[in-house]
């Protein structure tokens, strides 16, 4: 049979099947802010197109790191899989926190080799009506700033809570490689210094909102957040309702009440940080085989990448991963986004699935001695790949 | 059509680009999700290609349609990231299961059919038909947008009819 297809008819048809995608309303705005040099803050979304562009930046990071420690990534992503095994990574205890009455911020460790140090970071709204946005100020360490492009976490630019996490409280931390003057110091003093941003006027929350809706509720008092990480403003010099990223507060100070909090510890040079765990060579599955390219600790944090071979359809039934301890029980309060990848490596003859993880360092103490790397297929049938980490 | 005008003040910029963002963004994002085979891919795809256009569009001077000269941009946007030595990984293949669900308006099972069909075609052929078919481009126009010559541009076009006439057994695009 033959049926001609009219270009109207090809587009309509397009149009129609592919009605779910539609244009943001906020874009022309959007656009304009990353132009004038904001931008925006990483979504914590965990579709693949996010995960993608998370682990490019991650396998860049990698290598980077790799060249600055001189432990070589690049060997364990593709070549020789001998696994070293390095000294336990030690942390030390900080146990300090620092409270302005409306918030909290606390550090209970860090590590220090020489060259990196990383400090976990608990940040608290202690009155959690309304949202606040806490921003880093200021890190220096023995006096000397470390700038934030060295930074390679932070905890700030969303509100706490938001619609998405309604905990008061964020739980991260961060990770830093010192500049040169820094590197090889036997002790080190931080000192931390953080903005805390609580809005004045009362807040309505939405997770979407035209531009007309966020104009109207501000229009009736209201600042408008929009989604855990962006907020409306009205701009007199643009004559218009504005979106802006929540790390844009800075700029409406007139629209907060900002509380400051500094925190200083002292931690001393201590362990190496790079670490590789010894997971079994090849786990075997009812679904085929799997094995792990890389289990390590990085100045990163925990990193995992698991490498799957099907040999059914097992891999198209994933419906999720979690990091589990070797109980099956999923290791909550890391609110940082694991870096995730699934890649279908369609070269040659190797069907494989690769899954990525990363955990903050700052927050290793927390591990439990097994943990796993485990895939959840849509029947709830569950394949874990546990390694041991102590 | 009308044209991106010259350097202006900044309201007029504005405004103009606002005209863009309205005028073009569902046919970008489409052509975007119909390139990369991922929503969200094509949602990052289609910003990117606005920055672009903010920030270029003091340049443009009417060499070509404002349509081909965004489709232009927009492709090259989704080429740089099918370039990325991570992207030559993927298999992105889509099968109909994996369409994002249709909004409020009623869609049949030709129509997924067809949508399927046409991101089963090797990219190059795509982007041609896509340029051609779907976004009303000339074949010089399509030329254009694709960097490639008239002729490279017509034989595409002509694989991709084919290719997709094989796809969806026995119908056909119109062949002009």
């Amino acid at each position: 049979m033959s049926r001609k297809i009219s270009d109207a008819e090809f587009r309509e048809t397009l149009d129609r099947r592919l009605s779910a995608l539609q244009p943001d309303p906020w874009m022309a705005r959007k656009v304009r802010n990353l132009a004038r040099g904001k931008e925006e803050p990483m979504k914590k979304r965990f579709s693949l197109g996010i995960v993608i562009l998370i682990a490019i930046l991650a396998i860049s990071m990698s290598v980077g790191i790799a060249t600055v420690t001189g432990w070589d990534v690049v060997r364990f992503l593709y070549g020789d899989r001998t696994v070293q095994k390095l000294p336990e990574v030690e942390t030390f205890p900080v146990h300090t926190e620092v409270s302005s009455g409306g918030a909290l911020l606390r550090v209970e460790s860090a590590v220090y080799d020489g060259k990196h140090l990383a400090f976990d970071l608990y940040f608290e709204n202690l009155e959690p009506d309304p949202p606040i946005e806490c921003k880093l100020d200021e890190l220096t360490a023995n006096g000397i700033p470390v700038s934030a492009e060295k930074i390679v976490e932070t905890i700030d630019n969303v509100w706490v809570p938001n619609l998405y996490d309604p905990n008061p409280f964020l739980q991260g931390g961060e990770s830093v490689i010192l500049p040169e003057e820094l590197q090889g110091k036997e002790i080190l003093h931080i000192c931390l210094k953080v903005r805390i941003y609580r809005p004045i006027d009362p807040v309505y929350q939405s997770r979407e909102l035209t531009p007309e809706e966020a104009a109207a509720k501000t229009e009736e008092g209201y600042l408008v957040i929009v989604d855990p990480y962006d907020f409306i403003v009205y701009r007199e010099e643009e004559e218009g309702w504005q979106w802006d990223i929540a790390g844009g507060v800075t700029e409406y100070p007139e629209k907060f009440r900002i509380e400051t909090l500094e925190i200083a510890f002292d931690v001393p040079k201590g362990s190496e940080v790079s670490r590789v765990f010894q997971p079994q060579p090849v786990y075997d599955t009812a679904h085929g085989t799997a094995s792990y390219d890389v289990a390590a600790i990085t100045d990163g944090g925990l990193r995992l990448t698991l490498r799957l071979h099907p040999e059914d359809d097992a891999f198209s039934r994933i419906r999720d991963f979690v990091l589990t301890d070797g109980d099956g029980t999923p290791l909550e309060g890391d609110r940082f986004i694991p870096d995730v990848h699934m890649r279908v490596n369609t070269d040659g003859q190797d069907n494989a699935l690769v899954f990525r993880y990363r955990w903050s360092l700052a927050r290793l103490k927390d591990l439990p001695d097994t943990i796993s790397l485990t895939c959840i297929l849509e029947d709830g049938e569950q394949l874990a790949f546990p390694i041991q980490v102590r | 059509m009308g044209n991106v005008t010259g350097p202006g003040t900044v309201p007029d910029r504005d405004q103009e680009f606002d005209r863009l963002v309205d005028e073009y963004q569902g046919p970008v994002l489409r052509m975007c999700y119909l390139t990369l085979c991922d929503k969200t891919l094509a949602e990052d795809a289609a910003q990117e290609t606005f920055l672009k256009i903010y920030r270029t569009m003091d340049t443009f001077r009417g060499e070509c349609s404002e349509k081909t000269w965004i489709m232009k941009i927009a492709v090259r946007t989704c080429y740089d990231m099918n370039r990325s030595g991570w992207f030559r990984f993927m298999n992105r293949r889509v099968t109909p299961e994996m369409l994002p669900e249709p909004a409020a308006e009623e869609t049949d099972e030709s129509d997924t059919e067809l949508t399927a069909a046409v991101l089963r075609l090797p990219l190059k052929l795509r982007e041609a038909i896509l340029l051609h078919h779907y976004q009303g481009l000339n074949v010089n126009e399509t030329a254009d947008a694709l960097g490639i010559s008239h002729s490279s541009a017509s034989g595409r076009l002509k694989r991709g009819r084919e290719k997709l006439k094989e796809l969806l057994e026995g119908r056909e695009l119109y062949e002009p």
